[in-house]
């Protein structure tokens, strides 16, 4: 008597905790840690309904014509094992590099030289590459004069990676103008930090 | 003499042929414009546009309207030109909604819908530019609209 009331307890309990760390099944999404561990939010969303998650290794299953269910946490392992053939395709994190340039100019300064030496002896030992160019200026001079700068300055730095053999089709340019400064002090060197193009080389 | 007459005769004829060819590929590159690149590759993976397939090489652009294909014991990587990388497992299928990085002109867009196998995604500069993460970033599965706020992610799609 005792035993069957204890199995009769014990059964559902059993079966709730391998529902708790079962792979999931069917249409799921599983939020992930981003590289620095951080966490971002995602919603799921169909006509039926929608759940909204923003904690890591939580998934949102969602049968065919059923709102998207509850979310659940799922343990490291699970989660490792799901997107392990995945990850491995990742792509290689994108490499940043900064150039700066002169007052009012689209000359790269001596030191920015010395960096695109280096940074052309990376591109070329890379297998593909693709490149970003993205103009900055500081707050002196108009919106509208900083956004033209700023593509100047990187359109010369496509001209100088052109010249070096880099395929013109790989390389795309764009100006923030001065909408994205690095130092907004006052001060008139450490404005100097804002005269820049970054790269990002893929 | 007339060797040299017949030489030019045929020069202008492939010339007649070839201006019109040559328009036809630039016209074809301004409408295109490159969104992303392979990055890796495993196996075989193509891409379809239209009713043009193209088996997939490591560094090969990828344009707005490709879906990519993913066969058994194959994967690939894609990284967009706002830093968005993008991973496909085995018999996957993912086509590439839209795509706009023209921080300039304040034009930001991400869509892409799976049809079926995995996806890992990680976020680019999109995500972090966006002032409208609901419209501008959009990940359409089979069973609902998964919108994106700055985050790494896998989906799976049945």
């Amino acid at each position: 008597m005792n035993t069957k009331l204890m199995l009769k307890l014990l059964v559902p309990l059993f079966l709730l905790a391998l529902a708790a760390c079962s792979a999931p099944r069917g249409n799921y999404v599983i939020l992930l840690a981003e590289e620095d561990g951080s966490v971002g939010e995602i919603s799921v969303a169909n006509d039926l309904g929608s759940q909204t998650i923003s904690s890591v290794n939580t998934v949102v299953e969602t049968s065919e014509n059923r709102a998207p269910k509850k979310p659940r946490e799922l343990s490291e392992d699970v989660v490792a094992k799901l997107v392990a053939e995945t990850e491995e395709a990742q792509p290689p994190k994108p490499l940043s590099f900064f150039f700066f340039f002169g007052f009012d100019s689209d000359e790269l300064t001596s030191d920015s030289q010395v960096i695109f030496d280096a940074v052309l002896a990376e591109i070329k030992a890379r297998t593909t590459v693709d490149i970003s160019l993205i103009g900055h200026t500081d707050s002196t001079g108009s919106v509208e004069y900083n956004r033209a700068l700023g593509l100047r300055r990187a359109g010369r730095l496509r001209d100088l990676l052109v010249e070096s053999g880099v395929t013109a089709s790989a390389i795309d340019i764009k100006s923030l103008g001065e909408d994205d400064p690095l130092s907004d002090g006052e001060v008139d060197n450490k404005k100097a930090f804002n005269r820049r193009v970054v790269m990002v080389l893929r | 003499m007339f060797l040299f007459r017949k030489f030019m005769s045929i020069f202008a004829f492939l010339m007649m042929f070839s201006f019109p060819l040559f328009a036809g590929t630039s016209a074809f590159a301004d409408e295109k414009p490159i969104i992303a690149y392979v990055k890796v590759l495993n196996g075989a993976c193509i891409a379809i546009n239209g009713s043009v397939e193209r088996p997939l090489k490591l560094g090969d652009p990828l344009f707005k309207d490709d879906i990519l294909k993913t066969s058994e014991q194959s994967s690939m990587g894609v990284s967009f030109r706002d830093n968005t990388l993008i991973s496909l497992g085995s018999n996957s299928l993912l086509k590439l909604e839209n795509f706009a990085f023209d921080p300039d002109n304040n034009k930001l867009a991400f869509a892409v819908e799976i049809f079926q196998g995995t996806l890992l995604y990680i976020s680019g500069l999109i995500s972090k530019l966006t002032k409208n993460p609901d419209e501008d970033l959009k990940i359409t599965t089979p069973a609902g609209t998964v919108t994106v706020r700055g985050t790494r992610l896998f989906i799976n799609a049945e």
